[in-house]
């Protein structure tokens, strides 16, 4: 069962075109890797998911609901990380969360749950202002993991942490499907991190989704076009290269 | 529930400090212009309070516009400054709702500080005025007059206020809307009479008269829900923050 579907969706700004036609589908209880460079379209398609931007056309729906119509239903049941960590400064990390729990009306032992959970528990009561950047990192994660959200929207989650930081992210990312029965949607321009947690990937370049599968069908699709097939970072960008050869781009 | 978050989410920004602090500069002023200037005030064959009233009122509705812009930049600036705004925007909460909010909140705010000031003006009246009638039902009058003339300035500089990342552009635009006001509001003209920032310097003495005092409420209501419903017209074409 998809918990995402999107249906030709496409982002345009004016003469440019950030998302082109996408169709992706994102199982239940999976983590989908989205991957893709950088200005691939990775966080336009996910601000479409929590309306923060429109789409120009095509749909998409979230758990059966759809957008417009079911934008807050939609919101209420997906914790997300876009781009860098949203916070008060003014206030603690303990207080941020409780802005969030009263908003979407959960209990408060959510907060220490998702404290607990990013190991940032011993640091609630310091000012989120003066968090380390691997600290507020783990803030908007905890933020995104509050009340435990069936599906989560992870744009580049370890931006910014020391790769015992990295680690540790990752595996609890790896862990939340089972521990949870949550689906997660991480996105990231590192092919390596994605393979490590990712039970399906999805690789966008300029907008257009050019993969969609498990790894092994990664692999297999690799071996049959004569890509690189034995790393899969060497695939990954020799795929980006042949696809931005063919619009005519440089390699 | 709203409001409720929104006084959680000042803590620490300093906007009761210098709600007070205004609160407290506004209503000395009063009291220094009637110790310096005892003989002006005293010899004018009026009640205390319509005297107190002509005579400071400009200056403390110039704090009331100060403040108002500053307690709008302060709210939106917290929002802004490390992009919480950002994760409102992913989470089920109407932002019509959080901006009513801001200005409710704001409306709050500003109870206390009429309230100091018609403690000090009544200072005035009994310390300089003594056996004459002191006057406090018109300057209770006169603080719910405030109240609802401060109400547009309040939506107009948090709308500014909402729309400006930069609190320093909303600061200036609201500072300037402020000066413009202040300017304006000596001459008799239809721009004086329904600019927003002018609307505060009217106050309410004992010989105001209905037809002067409805027109300004009704000139009031009118700008406050025309800058609401650009608010929410603007939220409804504006999906992002900014």
């Amino acid at each position: 069962m998809n918990i995402i579907e999107t249906h030709n969706l496409t982002k345009r700004y004016r003469d440019f075109t950030a998302v082109n036609k996408l169709n992706m589908h994102v199982q239940k209880g999976q983590v989908y890797g989205f991957l893709g460079p950088n200005g691939a379209g990775k966080s336009t398609t996910m601000k479409m998911f929590l309306g923060l931007t429109r789409p120009s056309s095509g749909d998409f729906q979230i758990k059966g609901l759809s957008y417009p119509k079911d934008r807050r239903e939609i919101l209420r049941q997906t914790g997300a990380f876009i781009e860098s960590p949203s916070f008060y400064g003014n206030l603690t990390g303990e207080e941020n969360l409780d802005i969030i729990r009263r908003i979407l009306g959960l209990p408060k032992d959510s907060i220490k749950d998702a404290l607990e959970l990013t190991g940032l528990y011993e640091f609630r009561k310091r000012l989120a202002s003066k968090y380390s950047l691997g600290m507020k990192q783990r803030l908007g994660l905890a933020e995104a993991l509050l009340g435990r959200p069936p599906l989560l929207i992870l744009d580049e989650p370890t931006n910014g942490l020391d790769p015992a930081g990295i680690h540790e992210i990752r595996t609890l990312i790896r862990s939340l499907p089972q521990k949870y029965n949550c689906t997660v949607l991480v996105s990231s321009h590192l092919l390596s991190e994605i393979e490590l947690m990712a039970d399906d990937v999805g690789i966008l370049n300029h907008g257009r989704l050019l993969f969609e599968g498990t790894l092994p069908e990664l692999r297999e699709q690799a071996a049959q076009m004569g890509y690189p097939a034995d790393n899969l970072e060497d695939t990954f960008l020799t795929m980006i290269q042949e696809d931005n050869l063919k619009r005519g781009g440089r390699k | 529930m709203i409001l409720a978050l929104e006084i959680k989410k000042i803590k620490r920004t300093g906007l009761f400090p210098a709600f007070l602090a205004g609160a407290l500069a506004a209503s000395a002023f009063p009291v220094i212009n009637m110790a310096f200037r005892t003989e002006l005030f005293t010899s004018q064959d009026l009640p205390p309070a319509d005297i107190l009233l002509n005579g400071n009122w400009d200056m403390i509705a110039t704090f009331h516009c100060f403040l108002a812009v500053l307690g709008a930049c302060i709210l939106y600036h917290t929002e802004f400054a490390n992009r919480a705004i950002e994760k409102l925007h992913m989470l089920p909460v109407s932002q019509g709702k959080v901006f009513f909010c801001k200005n409710l909140l704001l409306l709050l705010l500003f109870l206390p500080v009429f309230l100091i000031e018609t403690c000090f003006l009544l200072f005035c009246a009994r310390h300089w005025f003594p056996g004459e009638t002191l006057g406090a039902e018109i300057l209770l009058e006169n603080m719910g007059f405030s109240l609802a003339a401060i109400l547009p300035v309040l939506v107009l500089s948090t709308l500014i206020a909402s729309l400006a990342k930069n609190m320093w552009i909303s600061l200036g635009i609201g500072v300037i809307g402020m000066f413009l006001g202040q300017m304006t509001v000596s001459y008799d003209t239809l721009f004086s009479r329904i600019y927003t920032f002018c609307l505060p310097y009217c106050c309410l003495t004992s010989s105001s008269r209905p037809e002067d005092i409805f027109p300004i409420l009704g000139i009031c209501a009118a700008e406050t829900i025309l800058l609401g419903a650009i608010k929410l017209f603007l939220i409804k074409i504006r999906r992002t923050p900014v």
